[in-house]
């Protein structure tokens, strides 16, 4: 099981960074992070998601023609995974990650549990009482299908870790 | 004065008069002694500026004179004459000329001054318009109302008169009454169709026997097409003369025993409206009798607008209607609340000045918001104030099916914070006193609230001010994410939610 304190620096990161109206950041590269990275474009919150060594930005154009360069053991120290960020009428997209989990308390989450959850109901779980999701709050779950969306996973029937709350 | 200074000094002006003039005059020149110890003038003072006389200036010789006068007061050219005369009738062009010739140019020259200074008036005075403030008021034509002191008699036979008058009509009154009172009765048990007034028309008439005339008058008009149209037997009439004879009957015993008759005595209304100056003269402390004072009339103007139907006499609407452009009445129909009273104090080196500082809301109940601070020494002022000001401030707020807000709104002022959570159908609102009104002047209906720290009121309402403002807007987040958002609980009643 990967650390969630990863993620944890990874969700202040993207929040210190959106108040900082940053067009692009990194975060260490690693296949959690990357992952929830993943995760978050599918549901809109960044423009780009891509890999390559944190000696310099990639460009954009870098971004759109060339393939990510593979991580070799030579490389795999550099790397990092580049984020650009969005933001739409003075505001940022992202402006709001939280962790849920923590690794002293990992709070896990069945079928059901997650389908409370989405509709917006407070659900006691193992571990304590999590918040519903609000208007426009999205949930990652880190689950064996990989870390995805509250909706998507209960789209596909799957519990899991909860990471984070993003808004 | 030296102390050590002999008396001789002193005494020297007594002691000289002795000698001769020529002496005299010598020694005061030369060194008279003050009582005071301070610097005497220079013998003679000079002006600092060298004095320019108007001789050496040539200002009064002259040609200097006939070319000042040519300048100013200059004759009235034939032209000039031509174009007075096409104005002015020939007597009015005489008075002008008389005028003119009244007043010598000299005169104004030697004794008037004509300003040339920046601030000379712009105007030109043409004396047409008394202005009260420089002007004496005009002796006022016409005699005053004098009143008359009749003698016991002569007072006695006036009032009797005018008390005999009043009974005479309230009698023909009561009796018109009386008569249409069992005209209807007769109508609603029989003989509908043979009497040719209408309900309403009987109605009137009880109210105002006055308009009797008039149906009377009319009925002499059209008396023959009535006979024609309507065509009664002689049995139908005997019928209908008998019910009336009985029911005015009725009535006459009615008001021969009724407790009403002390209603023929005139009331102080009626008594009043016989005064030279009616009715007005009841509601008014002025004489309308004597007139306007003619001086002033017209000069003041009141700031009523006469769109206002005299709502708004002292004009405390009129900056807010210009502001707003909308009507008094609409103005009128915000609703408006005091929410926060605050009593503050400035310290002063003269004391302390108390002041009260007023939080108002204003809302239209249907999606509208403002909020207004103001303070003021006067309490009703600062009230007032706030809340033309809240609705100054009146700003749109964002309500999810028109009845609750879009999510869960949280707002924090100094160290109060409001939380806002949208809710079902039905719920109504729930939450502290001061959001309730917010909710209710801004047209929300279901709301829950919390205030988890501090509940100093005037922060609570600008932040629960602020929280109503600051909602999320599905829409934004959708065109932000490039993702599309769906209310779901539109789709689930297929649109049948407002």
């Amino acid at each position: 099981m990967p650390s969630i304190l990863n993620i944890a620096h990874m969700c202040s990161h993207l929040q210190n960074a959106s108040k900082a109206r940053l067009g692009l950041t990194s975060v260490p590269s690693t296949k959690y992070n990357l992952h929830l990275a993943l995760a978050l474009h599918r549901s809109g919150f960044f423009s780009s998601v891509y890999r390559s060594p944190g000696t310099r930005p990639p460009t954009p154009e870098q971004m759109v023609a060339q393939v990510p360069e593979p991580v070799t053991s030579a490389t795999v120290a550099q790397m990092r995974i580049w984020l650009g960020l969005k933001y739409w009428d003075g505001r940022p997209v992202l402006s709001k990650a939280q962790v849920i989990s923590k690794p002293s308390r990992q709070l896990t989450v069945d079928v059901e549990e997650l389908g409370r959850l989405t509709r917006g109901f407070p659900t006691k779980l193992k571990g304590g009482v999590v918040q519903g999701l609000g208007v426009g709050e999205c949930m990652f779950v880190s689950t064996s299908r990989g870390v995805l969306e509250a909706r998507e996973a209960l789209a596909r029937k799957v519990g899991g870790v909860l990471m984070c709350r993003v808004s | 004065m030296s102390v050590a200074r002999p008396a001789r000094s002193l005494l020297r002006k007594c002691v000289a008069s002795a000698r001769t003039a020529q002496t005299q005059q010598q020694f005061q020149s030369q060194s008279q002694s003050h009582f005071h110890t301070s610097a005497p003038r220079p013998t003679k003072r000079r002006s600092r500026f060298r004095n320019v006389k108007a001789e050496d200036m040539g200002l009064l010789s002259k040609d200097g004179l006939d070319k000042y006068r040519q300048e100013k007061f200059p004759d009235y050219t034939p032209e000039e004459l031509d174009a007075l005369s096409k104005k002015y009738t020939p007597e009015q062009l005489e008075a002008l000329k008389a005028g003119e010739a009244a007043i010598d140019p000299e005169d104004l020259i030697f004794q008037g001054r004509l300003r040339d200074d920046p601030y000379r008036p712009q105007y030109m005075e043409d004396y047409t318009v008394l202005d009260p403030r420089y002007d004496v008021k005009p002796e006022i034509e016409g005699t005053p109302w004098e009143p008359q002191w009749l003698n016991p008699s002569d007072w006695a036979d006036k009032y009797g008169s005018k008390l005999a008058d009043l009974t005479d009509k309230k009698t023909s009154d009561q009796l018109t009454r009386a008569m249409v009172r069992a005209l209807r009765r007769v109508k609603e048990s029989n003989g509908e169709e043979l009497i040719d007034l209408t309900e309403e028309e009987l109605v009137d008439l009880e109210k105002d026997p006055e308009l009797l005339k008039k149906y009377l008058v009319e009925e002499d008009g059209d008396d023959k097409s009535n006979g024609e149209a309507v065509t009664i037997t002689q049995e139908q009439a005997m019928k209908l003369d008998r019910a009336i004879d009985e029911e005015w009957r009725k009535e006459l015993s009615k008001i021969g025993e009724g407790p009403d008759s002390g209603e023929l005595e005139p009331t102080n209304l009626e008594l009043i409206e016989d005064g030279p100056a009616g009715t007005s003269r009841l509601h008014s402390a002025e004489a309308p009798e004597l007139g306007k004072v003619p001086g002033v009339e017209g000069l003041y103007k009141s700031a009523a607008d006469p769109e206002d139907e005299g709502q708004d006499d002292d004009g405390r609407y009129q900056e807010i209607k210009r502001l707003t452009g909308m009507s008094l009445r609409d103005i009128q129909s915000i609703y408006r609340k005091v929410l926060v009273t605050r009593w503050v104090t400035n310290q002063t080196r003269l004391g302390k000045v108390r002041s009260t500082s007023i939080v108002a809301i204003a809302g239209n109940g249907n999606g509208r918001l403002g909020l207004g601070i103001a303070k003021s020494t006067e309490a009703g002022l600062a009230a007032e104030t706030a809340q033309l000001l809240a609705i100054r401030n009146m700003k749109p707020i964002r309500r999810y099916e028109n009845r609750t807000i879009y999510g869960n709104a949280k707002a924090k002022v100094s160290g109060t914070v409001v939380e806002l959570f949208a809710r079902p159908p039905g719920f109504g609102l729930r939450c502290p006193h001061r959001i309730f009104e917010m909710c209710r002047a801004s047209g929300i209906h279901d709301i829950a609230a919390r205030m988890p720290r501090s509940k100093n009121p005037m922060n609570s309402v600008k932040a629960a001010y602020e929280a109503l403002m600051n909602q999320v807007d599905p829409e934004e987040i959708a065109i932000g994410r490039g993702k599309k958002m769906v209310d779901v609980r539109k789709v689930y009643y297929g649109g049948n939610v407002y």
